[in-house]
């Protein structure tokens, strides 16, 4: 078991990630059943990344129609003339 | 490199626009929102992936297959970003680690008690406020912080493809998410505490 908070801090996003081996795993979890400060810390670490990882509630739809005439347009031209990325430069 | 990743790479660099089109259209949205989010404002955030996409196409030839169309094209929009932050001279220091001042140095315990909102936040904060206070503190962080969370929370592109946007190691980058998420955290936390 980890004694020190400090490693267990370090490890939480390795740990919520799964980038650990089950020994680490063990150790991480044994030192949090007894430490009620670090399952506060565990559990915001997992619930900023659930957080984060959802859709900003706020986000506006990707537009990528105009991005995409912009590049396609020079893609299109060449490929009419038969010119190409490569010979372009 | 597998076959089908040769005859694409083969088929962008011949120029054929149906590869362009599907290999774009498959990558374009998640392309702006990472690069409106990184600038923090949607028309710039449309420029800069139109003029990084313009110049993927112009340099194709450049492409070696040593990491992902996906990673080339993260990376180019990434790299005209960081251009047009350093322009608008946007860049916000990152400062120290907060979890430096969280513990002893001796014993490593904490020294005070970890202030608890997970469990009130959860409960009571609405959940799509919440989500609202994560997205404003995610644009408010040092880019090199947000840019760590949209790849990896956002997005959800892979190690392999980040680390080959970022040019960094897999180490480096589990660090990067580590001070990323704990700098989150401590922003979102004082954003609860003022409420």
């Amino acid at each position: 078991m980890y004694r020190k908070c400090s490693v267990i801090a370090n490890k939480i996003s390795d740990i919520i990630d799964g980038e650990v081996d089950v020994a680490t795993r063990l150790r991480f979890f044994s030192h949090l059943m007894i430490c009620p400060k670090c399952i506060k810390y565990y559990n915001q670490f997992k619930l900023i990344k659930q957080a984060a990882s959802e859709p900003d509630p706020d986000e506006l739809p990707a537009d990528f129609d105009k991005v995409m005439g912009f590049v396609m347009k020079e893609v299109d031209a060449n490929e009419k003339h038969n010119t190409g990325p490569l010979k372009e430069n | 490199m597998t076959a089908e990743n040769r005859d694409q790479i083969a088929a962008l660099k011949s120029g054929d626009s149906e590869v362009w089109r599907d290999v774009l259209s498959r990558n374009g949205a998640g392309l702006i929102a990472y690069a409106k989010r990184m600038l923090g404002d949607y028309a710039s955030g449309e420029d800069v992936v139109q003029e990084a996409l313009v110049n993927v196409y112009r340099t194709i030839d450049k492409f070696d297959g040593r990491c992902s169309i996906k990673s080339w094209l993260y990376r180019a929009v990434r790299n005209k970003s960081i251009d047009e932050i350093r322009r608008k001279k946007n860049f916000v220091d990152v400062g120290d680690d907060p979890e430096n001042t969280y513990f002893n140095e001796g014993d490593g315990h904490w020294r005070e008690d970890c202030i608890e909102w997970d469990g009130r936040a959860a409960r009571e904060v609405e959940h799509k406020k919440m989500l609202r206070i994560v997205h404003d503190e995610i644009n408010k962080l040092p880019h090199v912080y947000r840019e760590v969370l949209l790849l990896k929370e956002v997005e959800g592109l892979g190690t392999e493809d980040i680390c080959a946007t970022l040019d960094i190691s897999a180490g480096n980058l589990r660090i990067k998410i580590h001070r990323a998420r704990s700098a989150l955290r401590a922003a979102v936390r004082s954003t609860l505490s003022k409420e």
